[in-house]
């Protein structure tokens, strides 16, 4: 029943992907590219030295860590509050309901719908502007154009999910969608006023600003691990906001 | 007759509100059992307790012998139901709607399932256009289409003649009376109902979330100390005039004469072919309407 309903989730009537496939082709485009070949320099406690590195390890260099998550997280929580807010508006809910289908099968299918929905189109972006950065790179040596994609796209997932989970509570506390909206946006706006800059300072790795400090390019085992605890405590958090979200929608009224 | 819907003292509280106080009804299998009131009287809260989307305050509720808040998922599998403001998501179409809620209702195929139940009122016509494009009766159509899928052993109806054609409101009345006649039940709530006036076996009228009366038609008339005689004539307006003349207080539907406040039907007869007319009493016939604004009158 599951993946019948999370099909129904995914594929019935949906254009969202085409929307956010354009959104984040957009937003990936607005990165700087570099033309030509630069030279790095690599420091660490035992060894220097400097690496020239092609244009395909540079693309997202400059890919400001605050612009593509200040430019995401509007999208993504107006996405997942409309979302819950509308299609599983009561009315509709209700409509669903009306089946042997179960609450939490609903939810659940919802929940990672909205993920898949975000992520389809985000890495079918990624594998369509990464060559297109470097298009001499692409054609003789495609994967080094992908380098370290998985840990990228897991550390892009973390950032939907945290943005999702926000939004899912928000959604099922506040009936209200503009209330609903506004709640998240306001909380992380009021997180990095408050210095606790976990949420967007870790994401995407990549893209810190500072380039000299960073491993430009490649996510190394160390940086990415990093970015990871880093950003454990607001995955916890939204963790959490997901199972309230889930036992306030479980046992309410479905008026 | 075995109960399907059991509902003890059920309370229902939203916030200061009191939707239901006490609510107790029983319906029987194969009963074509209609739930009046007024607005406001508590009818769409005690069906969606019953089909398990709202949890009562207090009170024991049992459909097929199962708590429907708890078990909801599985009794689906055998109870169909439409509410009055019915929303499928605005870019389905019918056809993808009713074939998406057969997989749910677990039908053995969907497809054919699906346009089954959408022939009967016609939704197979706008099959593939998309919901935000329905007429409000197109709508309304395809929430009833949603309800007999599967062919259920019970189904629940709520308003479901508002926005309806003529047309749609004889197929609904059609399947109806061959559900009953197969023994399986039907719940209709409504505080208008006409089509069903001459089909419904048990009643229930509820005010302010209180059940007012509620039983089996009979029990109810005679409850309410409802008389009437129902004869058949071929000289209706004669008869009418020799009956007015003798006080008794008549209504005429062509060539039926219902008597109001009498039990003795042989009585009239003999009156009337004494005077030379043919006379013949009928079956009761049930005026709804009547009783209704009786028992909401009455308190």
């Amino acid at each position: 029943m599951f993946l019948k309903v999370l099909k129904w989730e995914l594929l019935a009537g949906k254009r969202f992907y085409l929307a956010f496939l354009l959104y984040f082709l957009i937003l990936f485009s607005l990165g700087k590219y570099i033309q030509d070949i630069q030279n790095v320099e690599w420091k660490t406690p035992d060894d220097y030295y400097i690496q020239s590195l092609t244009p395909g390890s540079m693309i997202d260099i400059y890919w400001k860590a605050s612009d593509v998550w200040w430019f995401s997280f509007p999208v993504v929580i107006a996405y997942a509050v409309f979302t819950f807010s509308y299609e599983l508006d009561k009315k509709i809910l209700r409509t669903y309901l009306l089946s042997c289908v179960k609450k939490r099968t609903l939810f659940l299918a919802k929940l990672l719908s909205i993920q898949l929905g975000l992520f389809i189109p985000l890495i079918i972006s990624l594998l369509i502007v990464y060559p297109l950065g470097d298009p001499i790179l692409f054609g003789s040596n495609p994967l080094e154009v992908y380098v370290n994609l998985p840990r990228r796209l897991l550390l892009f997932v973390s950032m939907l999910y945290i943005m999702i989970g926000i939004s899912a509570f928000s959604s099922i506390v506040f009936k209200n969608p503009l209330y609903a909206f506004a709640a998240p946006i306001a909380v992380v706006y009021t997180l990095n006023i408050a210095g606790l800059r976990v949420v967007s300072e870790y994401v995407p790795p990549q893209c810190y600003p500072v380039i000299s400090l960073g491993s430009i390019g490649l996510v190394t085992s160390e940086r990415f691990f990093s970015s990871l605890s880093m950003a454990l405590p607001a995955v916890i958090a939204s963790t959490i906001a997901l199972i309230i979200a889930y036992i306030i929608f479980i046992r309410r009224d479905v008026v | 007759m075995k109960d399907v819907i059991l509902v003890e003292n059920v309370w229902k509280i939203f916030g200061r509100t009191v939707a239901l106080r006490n609510v107790s009804i029983k319906v029987s299998k194969g009963s074509v059992f209609l739930l009046m009131g007024p607005n406001g009287s508590g009818k769409s809260t005690l069906l969606k307790i019953i089909t398990g989307l709202i949890k009562p305050n207090r009170g024991h509720v049992e459909i097929f012998g199962t708590n429907p808040w708890k078990e909801r998922h599985k009794i689906f599998a055998y109870v169909g139901a439409m509410f009055e403001d019915h929303a499928p998501p605005d870019w389905a179409s019918g056809k993808a709607y009713l074939e998406y809620k057969s997989m749910l209702k677990k039908a053995e195929n969907p497809e054919k399932e699906a346009l089954a139940v959408a022939k009967p009122f016609g939704v197979d016509t706008f099959w593939k256009h998309p919901f935000y494009t329905y007429s409000s009766g197109m709508k309304r159509k395809l929430a009833l289409a949603d309800a007999f899928i599967n062919d259920p052993d019970l189904v629940i109806l709520d308003d479901p003649t508002v926005a309806l054609d003529k047309e749609a409101r004889l197929a609904l009345q059609e399947i109806v009376v061959n559900r009953a006649k197969q023994n399986k039940t039907c719940v209709i709530a409504s505080h208008i109902i006409t089509e069903f006036e001459h089909h419904a076996t048990h009643l229930a009228f509820l005010n302010l979330g209180q059940t007012i009366i509620t039983g089996k038609v009979e029990e109810v008339m005679d409850k309410m100390g409802i008389r009437q005689v129902t004869i058949k004539t071929n000289k209706p307006r004669k008869a009418a005039a020799i009956l007015m003349k003798k006080g008794y207080a008549i209504k005429v539907y062509g060539n039926t004469i219902i008597v109001e406040g009498s039990e003795d039907a042989n009585e009239i007869v003999k009156l009337l072919e004494n005077l030379g007319i043919k006379a013949k009493t009928e079956e009761p016939q049930v005026n709804l309407w009547e009783m209704y604004t009786k028992a909401l009158t009455s308190g």
